[in-house]
């Protein structure tokens, strides 16, 4: 209901509206952009540019699909391609951009979030190919549901079932020493 | 099932998207496999590892940065961004625009100098005399007040230099008129210098340049420098009217083929005070010799038919309307 009412607001242009979906969803697709990409400053690009589209496009948001599934497709559809470019194929053994992607600001929080554990899962998840990592981003990180994702994706709901397993044997193996 | 089939369904048995058939036949399986009890296990603790991983949070200021790019932009703010555009788009517009305003700089120089030019060919002596006349017919009051002499009171035998100077006083106030509001008037004199040298270059083809020089400057730079007849004449007024009108290129310049050149010279010169006029200068140059003679405009039908007398006359460059009086520099040779 109170969805609805947002979709509403924000199809009349209330800018108000569009900063509560912003307040709402920032971290979640800005988690997904730094898991993704593994670096702050393109995230934060891909994030700002997630919303900008989602601005454009709410005339023409129907409704159908929940705001935060819309806000995953765009920014599923934004990671990929832009790590589907030449460039950013090149770049992708840098590991050093993923080890400083602290999901907290430092101090207090670095050193948890540069735990051995945490860093392992983080360069795990990493080192996964895009097309497996954003199962496992959306599945195990977002929350979101089998059909959510293959709505996201625009994958058959076996092909997500299938990847997220190819996934989570990938992360089995390489965590191996965390696991009892 | 097999370890391999059953392993393939433990992630959709993590997620609980296994069917009750499904379901059972797994179970089924790992109540009898420890094998695959571990790795079941170890594939649930991976994916709690995971799902246990530190939420990410997005930058300070991050909803600000994206609403303010949301934000309609001012007018002024756009029209201040299409003014300072940047470097990328404003380092080649501002090259482009460099190129077109030097190409347009070098067109107008270019037309400037062609103008210019323009300018010099109309200082030569037809155009002059035109302007002159112009002049004349326009300040004819005031030409004939400042007149000590009408140009018919020539005197019967005047000095050589100062009679034309007497009997034209228009022209050389005209003279005085256009040197004043004309900057391009000393230029113009320069230039005119320059013509008349490539008139006698055309009237004694080929000439020597130091001799083509030494005729011009005897020509008319000698009458520029005071020459004696020019001083013999009593007052100062009309000795610059006569320098004015002598510094001035002939009009016409013709030339004169006679068995005897010298005698022929003479005849012009007695010619021309025959007809009012006067001889204003005589050098000779080789086997050239050179009389300029001042011609009262309406005298000078009289001294064309009369001088075709003496021998093969022809006039190389002759304006379309006479100044009053006329000079005609006359080439004599054989």
């Amino acid at each position: 209901m109170q969805e609805a009412q947002l979709v509403a607001r924000l199809r009349r242009g209330d800018l108000r509206a569009f900063e509560e979906l912003i307040i709402a969803y920032q971290h979640r697709v800005f988690g997904v952009a730094l898991r993704m990409l593994g670096n702050r400053a393109e995230a934060e690009e891909i994030a700002q540019e997630t919303f900008l589209r989602a601005h454009r496009a709410l005339p023409e948001f129907r409704g159908e699909a929940r705001l935060g599934t819309w806000l995953y497709a765009i920014a599923s559809r934004l990671c990929l391609n832009r790590l589907a470019t030449p460039e950013r194929r090149l770049a992708r053994a840098d590991d050093a951009a993923l080890a400083e992607a602290p999901g907290h600001e430092p101090d207090a929080a670095t050193a948890l979030e540069r735990s051995e554990l945490e860093a392992a899962v983080r360069d795990a998840i990493a080192a996964l190919p895009d097309e497996r990592r954003i199962v496992v981003v959306l599945r195990d990180l977002e929350g979101l549901s089998y059909e959510e994702i293959a709505e996201v994706l625009e994958l058959e709901p076996g092909t997500v079932r299938s990847r997220l397993h190819r996934a989570r044997m990938d992360l089995k193996a390489k965590l191996e020493r965390f696991t009892p | 099932m097999t370890c391999h089939d059953v392993r393939e369904l433990f992630s959709a048995l993590i997620d609980e998207r296994l069917s009750r058939e499904e379901r059972a036949d797994v179970y089924g399986h790992l109540t009898t496999c420890p094998e695959c009890r571990r790795e079941l296990t170890a594939l649930e603790q991976t994916v709690g590892l995971v799902r246990r991983s530190v939420p990410i949070r997005a930058p300070v200021g991050f909803v600000d940065r994206v609403v303010t790019a949301v934000r309609p932009t001012p007018w002024y703010v756009r029209a201040a961004r299409a003014a300072f555009l940047p470097w990328p788009v404003k380092l080649p517009l501002e090259a482009a625009a460099l190129l077109l305003v030097g190409g347009l700089a070098v067109l107008l120089f270019r037309g400037i100098k062609e103008e210019q030019r323009a300018t010099r060919y109309e200082a030569t002596p037809p155009v002059v005399a035109e302007r002159r006349l112009e002049d004349k017919r326009a300040e004819p009051e005031a030409s004939a007040a400042k007149s000590t002499t009408a140009p018919s009171a020539v005197p019967q035998a005047p000095p050589p230099m100062s009679a034309p100077a007497d009997a034209q006083p228009g022209v050389a106030s005209s003279d005085r008129s256009a040197a004043k509001d004309a900057p391009a008037s000393v230029p113009r004199r320069a230039d005119d210098a320059g013509t008349a040298e490539s008139r006698l270059e055309r009237a004694q083809a080929p000439p020597p340049a130091a001799e083509r020089d030494a005729l011009a400057k005897e020509t008319y730079g000698a009458a520029r420098g005071a020459p004696p007849v020019a001083q013999s004449a009593p007052e100062s007024r009309d000795k610059s009217v006569t320098a004015k009108l002598e510094a001035r290129p002939p009009d016409v310049v013709a030339r004169l083929a006679a068995p005897d050149p010298g005698t022929a010279a003479r005849a012009v010169a007695a010619l021309a005070a025959r007809l009012a006029g006067s001889e204003a200068a005589r050098r000779t140059v080789g086997d050239t010799v050179l009389v300029e003679v001042v011609i009262p405009r309406e005298r000078y039908a009289d001294f064309t038919r009369e001088v075709a007398r003496l021998g093969d006359y022809r006039t190389d460059s002759e304006p379309a309307s006479l100044p009053d009086p006329v000079r005609v520099d006359v080439h004599l040779a054989r």
